[in-house]
C-alpha cells in the first residue's frame, strides 16, 4: 500500500467514525462546541498520522539512498580491481620476457610489485571461492617461493635455479588472475 | 643449539614423509621441495656453497600471506645437519620414486624373461631408397 492510498483509507475511516459518533451521540450534547472538539479530535489523529508517514518514508528514501551509493562504491571498487588485475597481468608478462633475457633484478623487482596484488586478491570477498582454491593456493606459494628463489640468486651466491619452471609458475598466475579479472568485469551487480 | 620446536618438527616431518602421508612437490631449484599445508608452507632445500665448499641444508617456514616466518640452514660444522639432511633425503627418495625403481629393477633381473628393449632399425642414411 503506497502513501496516498493509506491517507485516503484513513480519511475515509475519520469520516465513518465521525458519522458514528454523531450518530450515537445524544441529540442534546450534539452542540457546535462538543461537534468542534469531535472534528478537532480527528483532525489531530489525521495530522499524527500524515506525520507517522512522512517519517516513514523519509526513513525509506534514506535507505534507499545509502544502498545506492554503496552499490555505487562497490562497483568502483570493482572497476579500479579490474584495471589493477590487468595491469598485474601485464606485469607478470614483463616477468617473463625480464628472465627469458636474464635480467634477474627487473624480474625480481617487478615480481615483489605483483606480490603485493596477489595478497591484495587473497582478502577481496568477491573473489574469496577463488582465492581459497587449493589452486590458488599452490600457484600464490609457488610465486612467493620462486621470487625467494630469484632473490637468492641476484643477492647471493645461491644457484640452481630452473628459470623454465619459474616461467612455467608465472604463466599459471597469469591464467588465474585472468580468471578474477572475468569474474569481475561481468559480475552483475 | 638447534631449538626444541625444530627438532620435534622435522622428526615429524620425516616420519609423515617416510610413511608416505606426506606429498611435497619439487620447486624451481634443483633441490628444493615444498610442503603446502593449510596455512603454511614448508620448504626443504639442498644447495652447493661453492665459496666456502659446503653443503646447506635449508628449512624455511611461510605464513599465508607469503611472508618467510623462519628459516634455519645447516651445514655439516653445525647442529641438526643430520635431521635436516635425513628428511631432504627422505622427500627426495620419495620424489624420485627410488625405491619403486630399485624394485621394479629386481623384478625384472629376478624374472625369467629376457630384459632389455632395442629400438626398431632405421633406414641407413647412405643406402638410397631408389
Amino acid at each position: 500500500m503506497n502513501r496516498n492510498t493509506a491517507l485516503i483509507l484513513l480519511l475515509i475511516l475519520i469520516l465513518v467514525g465521525f458519522t458514528i459518533v454523531l450518530w450515537y451521540l445524544d441529540p442534546v450534547d450534539r452542540t457546535k462546541i462538543n461537534i468542534l472538539a469531535i472534528i478537532g479530535t480527528l483532525i489531530s489523529i489525521y495530522g499524527l498520522a500524515l506525520a507517522y508517514l512522512q517519517i516513514h518514508s523519509l526513513r525509506e528514501t534514506a535507505e534507499k539512498t545509502e544502498k545506492a551509493v554503496n552499490a555505487a562504491n562497490e562497483r568502483i571498487n570493482q572497476i579500479l580491481s579490474v584495471s589493477e588485475l590487468s595491469k598485474t597481468i601485464q606485469s607478470v608478462r614483463e616477468v617473463q620476457n625480464y628472465i627469458k633475457s636474464e635480467k634477474y633484478e627487473l624480474a625480481q623487482l617487478r615480481m615483489k610489485d605483483v606480490k603485493s596484488v596477489l595478497i591484495q586478491v587473497k582478502h577481496n570477498i568477491e573473489l574469496f571461492e577463488l582465492t581459497n582454491s587449493d589452486e590458488y593456493k599452490t600457484a600464490f606459494s609457488d610465486f612467493i617461493i620462486d621470487l625467494n628463489n630469484l632473490s637468492s640468486h641476484v643477492l647471493t651466491d645461491k644457484r640452481g635455479v630452473n628459470f623454465k619452471k619459474i616461467i612455467a609458475n608465472l604463466e599459471s598466475i597469469s591464467s588465474l588472475l585472468s580468471e578474477f579479472e572475468n569474474k569481475l568485469k561481468y559480475k552483475r551487480l | 643449539m638447534m631449538p626444541e620446536n625444530y627438532q620435534l618438527l622435522i622428526t615429524k616431518l620425516t616420519e609423515r614423509t617416510v610413511n608416505r602421508d606426506a606429498l611435497w612437490e619439487k620447486t624451481s631449484r634443483e633441490e628444493e621441495f615444498r610442503l603446502q599445508l593449510n596455512s603454511s608452507v614448508i620448504t626443504i632445500d639442498k644447495w652447493f656453497d661453492s665459496f666456502e665448499g659446503k653443503v646447506y641444508y635449508d628449512l624455511a617456514i611461510y605464513n599465508e600471506d607469503g611472508h618467510q616466518i623462519d628459516k634455519i640452514g645447516c651445514s655439516d660444522t653445525t647442529d641438526g645437519y643430520k635431521l635436516l639432511k635425513a628428511l631432504h633425503s627422505a622427500v627426495s627418495r620419495i620424489h624420485y620414486k627410488v625405491d619403486e625403481t630399485f624394485k621394479s629393477i629386481f623384478e625384472e633381473l629376478d624374472s625369467a624373461n629376457k630384459i632389455g628393449k632395442v629400438s626398431p632399425p632405421t633406414h641407413d642414411d647412405s643406402d638410397i631408397p631408389f
